[in-house]
């Protein structure tokens, strides 16, 4: 009998700190915290008892005011198929679409032979979605959020209009418009339990310490508030280094790529600007031997640089005084690899230059604006004027931060009771911005799979239940990581024969119209690169 | 493919009791649609049984089947274990009920019906509990798979299975998820499990508003007894449920011999192949001796590109909305192996009276 009044004393202190859950999401980022809003927006998921965990302080997210002058460093091009899920969870009328900026056009080309391809919206006839669309539909562009169809499957609400390639915006903004939706959610009483600044120390499973508690195989999360929450489906969402992908066993294959990214935000010169006014811009991408560079346009003369080069440049580029930096960024956009090559070379071990980085690139100006304009008749067929990249004029304090760039995808995305999103389940190259993206049609696709495992009754931990997600998700993702994989290494090199054949493939794919489109297709996202049937 | 069936019964036979009696089919009728089908139900052959007791012998066992599925109860819930074709099924089985409940009027009508996403994808109401307040009895339940998804969407379930050892099964299982033990998240349905057969509820004077037995008919000793005591069990204008295997050499490639032989999907020996019946002797069962008439038969086949089941195309056309490959099958091929049928009890209860009176 001791034993028993014993266990049952212990059960009680158990019960008054441990929880249960349907879904248990640990990490409140974007993919994490859009499958809370997912969940609590969809109509038999909306009754389930979820709970988001996150480590850092979300208020700060909530509490976003910026000033119309200033952009975080981070900023993710959104496609049609991500924005078109991020308004039908309610997430899109939260934004500031004055801090949005709609990406009407993108110019990639090769630093080393100069070899461009031109995307434009309004040629990629995958926006509407059939002929009689294009015929009876003027190509007005539409700001996002005109047209806001919320309650229509995903691709309807761009059918009806070109719609931009991508929307740029800054992941933070993305974040405030979530946790607005997830407040809004709470208040209308949605069991949505948001565990801020809290860290997961452990994740158990088969414990059934407790004797109210469902045993088996149910994961137990302990907190480090002490609350322990017990869940019939926990979801990684946790980042590249994922914890719950590691209780789970779950293998993550992949290397790291000996390059860094460096982000920035940038100002740039308003007369050089294709995009004046606001919501337009073309997005710019060069090929470099040390990694792509790219310009992503924001609004009100800014831009957003997202650099990808080795891990000694971008040491050196952050601490470089900020007009070098400016005059390095444009030259990159226009120097040959080699000139460029001699400017690294030149930053001092305490982030001076050596020499004088804006006369440098004025001193080569006159060069090298001879050479685009022969590259540009040999090598583009549409340039319609929006052959140059602005030209940079500044740069936001504190806003370059280099990270390392890192493939990863995991041998799964499931297990019995566990599931992975985002960051957690793939981690792809910046090149072609479609992390995010990826992330959130991984959390579009496992709402849906979890909206139709309850209406059939099934458990949704169930690893049957899981998994239609893992098989709907786990080629896209690798298609995509082999993709940007195979094109950052195949520009990662100025090696002739490569240079030439790849110069060739971006000539021939500018001037075969269907091929880019389907190219177009695939990173808008408005098509899997393997087909459902 | 994985019909792996759940038993009814443990005891070998039960006497009809006395309410039965007056009101059951007299001898001829059942004498006459045993001859008239192409393939008899089983009737009784022990040798220990008269054919005096032959009209009350209602029973629906076979005690090497019981020992057979008892022996594998442990891995009812198993995920890749020799049930696994099972559980894939379940989500098509709801939806197949899901369906035929809503297209018979079954589904309580102030439930939100959703309009559906327009891709014809989801023809059903909206809402995470849309059996709440029906009473549905699933005989044969095995380890629960079906019992547990009813339960889960708000039916009062009573499931019947005649191995101890699988309904045991079943309640430890049930115990794992709140949302079945009542306890815990709150839900409006319930479950509850017996080791009882058929006969012995009738006897207790159930009737419910839905009966499902699912793959279960091709197990059982004497499916004409069988199709009697589940008609016995719906209540008047409610929904008798059934799923079974044609006996086609389709089904004996796919379940014989592609899953048990080839793949070893599930054991050697689940299933009979000289005990499966073919959708028209079904009907024909189900209209005379469970006095249901039959609305819908529809096929499900298990697709394996997409690794999932799927409905085919049922007779009346109004088939499988749910695409997929075996969504563009239609009869007779679309029945040539598993399939569902549908039937709703009249509201009469006299009709059973007048038909085997009028016979």
């Amino acid at each position: 009998m001791a034993a028993i009044r014993f266990q049952s004393t212990e059960a009680t202190k158990a019960a008054t700190t441990t929880e249960e859950y349907d879904v248990v999401i640990v990490g409140g980022g974007i993919a994490g915290s859009a499958l809370a809003c997912a969940l609590a927006s969809a109509k038999a998921s909306g009754t389930l008892k979820v709970a988001l965990i996150e480590a850092f302080d979300l208020s700060n997210h909530i509490n976003f005011s910026p000033r119309p002058d200033q952009y975080s460093n981070r900023v993710s091009s959104l496609t049609p198929k991500s924005v078109a899920f991020l308004k039908k969870i309610g997430v899109w009328s939260e934004l500031d679409l004055s801090r949005v900026a709609a990406c009407e056009g993108m110019q990639v080309w090769d630093g080393v032979s100069g070899a461009r391809i031109t995307f434009d919206a309004a040629n990629v006839d995958g926006v509407q979605s059939s002929f009689l669309h294009q015929v009876f539909s003027g190509n007005v562009p539409t700001p996002p959020g005109v047209n806001n169809n919320t309650n229509q499957e995903t691709l309807d609400s761009s059918n009806k209009e070109a719609s931009p390639l991508a929307w740029m915006t800054e992941n933070l903004h993305v974040q405030y418009g979530l946790q607005k939706q997830i407040v809004g959610h709470q208040a209308r009483g949605i069991k949505l339990d948001v565990f801020e600044k809290t860290k997961v120390q452990g994740i158990t499973t088969g414990q059934g310490e407790s004797a109210q508690l469902p045993k088996g195989d149910w994961p137990a999360v302990q907190l480090d508030n002490g609350k322990t929450l017990v869940t019939r489906l926990l979801v990684g969402a946790d980042g590249v280094n994922s914890p719950v992908r590691s209780f789970a066993k779950i293998e993550s294959l992949g290397w790291d790529y000996s390059q860094f990214g460096l982000v920035a935000t940038l100002q740039i010169d308003p007369s050089t600007s294709t995009a004046p006014g606001q919501g337009r811009g073309i997005a710019w991408q060069r090929f470099l031997p040390t990694g792509p560079i790219a310009m992503l346009p924001l609004n009100n003369g800014y831009a957003s640089l997202v650099w990808s080069t080795t891990p000694k440049i971008a040491q050196d580029l952050k601490k470089l005084p900020a007009r070098d930096f400016c005059a390095l960024v444009n030259a990159a956009f226009s120097a040959s690899p080699a000139e460029l090559e001699y400017l690294y070379k030149n930053i001092g071990p305490d982030g001076q230059p050596l020499v004088d980085f804006q006369k440098e690139i004025e001193w080569r100006t006159g060069v090298r604006d001879a050479e685009m304009s022969q590259t540009m008749v040999r090598g583009s067929s549409s340039s319609q004027g929006d052959d140059k990249p602005p030209r940079v004029v500044d740069v936001q304090e504190n806003t370059r931060a280099p990270f390392p760039l890192r493939m990863r995808n995991s041998s799964s995305y499931v297990e019995d009771r566990v599931v992975l999103v985002g960051d957690a389940a793939h981690t792809v190259h910046p090149l072609a911005g479609q992390g995010l993206n990826q992330g959130l049609a991984d959390v579009e696709c496992l709402t849906r799979v979890i909206e139709t495992s309850l209406l059939s009754g099934s458990d949704i931990g169930n690893i049957h239940s899981l998994t239609p997600y893992s098989s709907e998700r786990f080629l896209p993702n690798l298609a995509m990581l082999g993709t940007v994989d195979k094109l950052s290494k195949l520009y990662n090199t100025d090696f002739g024969p490569v240079v030439w054949a790849r110069s060739l493939g971006l000539t021939a794919v500018d001037k075969m119209g269907p091929i880019k489109n389907e190219i177009m297709r695939f990173a808008m996202g408005l098509e899997e690169p393997s087909n459902r049937t | 493919m994985a019909s792996i069936g759940r038993i009814t019964s443990r005891i070998t036979r039960i006497s009809t009791p006395p309410h039965l009696r007056r009101t059951g089919i007299p001898q001829p009728a059942l004498a006459r649609f045993l001859t008239t089908t192409p393939r008899t139900f089983h009737s009784h052959t022990t040798s220990t049984s008269s054919s005096n007791d032959k009209e009350d012998a209602i029973y629906t066992v076979n005690k090497d089947e019981i020992a057979k599925f008892a022996a594998m109860s442990d891995e009812w819930w198993a995920p890749q274990g020799p049930f696994k074709m099972l559980h894939l099924m379940n989500p098509p089985r709801i939806r197949y009920i899901r369906n035929r409940l809503q297209a018979s009027g079954a589904l309580s009508k102030n439930l939100a019906f959703g309009a559906g996403k327009g891709d014809g994808k989801e023809e059903f109401p909206v809402g995470r509990f849309p059996l709440q307040g029906l009473s549905i009895l699933d005989v044969g339940c095995g380890g629960g798979l079906l019992a547990e998804a009813l339960a889960r969407l708000g039916a009062k379930v009573t499931a019947l299975d005649a191995s101890v050892e699988n309904i045991q099964m079943a309640r430890i299982h049930a115990t794992k998820d709140p949302l079945l033990n009542g306890n815990g998240l709150s839900a409006p349905g319930s479950l509850e499990y017996r080791h009882q057969t058929a006969e012995q509820l009738l006897e207790q004077g159930h009737q419910f508003d839905v009966v499902c037995s699912m793959e279960v008919i091709e197990h059982v000793e004497n499916p004409a007894g069988f199709l009697k005591v589940l008609g016995q069990l719906v209540k008047p204008e409610g929904d008798l449920i059934l799923s079974t295997i044609s006996r086609t050499p389709l089904s004996y490639f796919l379940t014989i011999f592609c899953a048990e032989h080839l793949m070893r999907m599930v054991p050697v020996g689940t299933h009979h192949w000289s005990k499966y019946i073919n959708p028209d002797e079904l009907h024909k069962g189900v209209e005379e001796l469970s006095k249901c008439e039959v609305l819908n038969i529809q096929g499900i086949g298990f697709n394996p590109l997409s690794g999932q089941w799927e409905l085919t195309r049922s007779r009346d056309g109004n088939g499988s909305k749910e695409g997929g490959l075996l969504g563009l099958m239609g009869p007779p091929l679309a029945e040539a192996s598993n399939y569902f049928l549908a039937a709703k009890k009249p509201a009469a209860a006299a009709s059973v009276d007048s038909s085997s009176a009028s016979s």
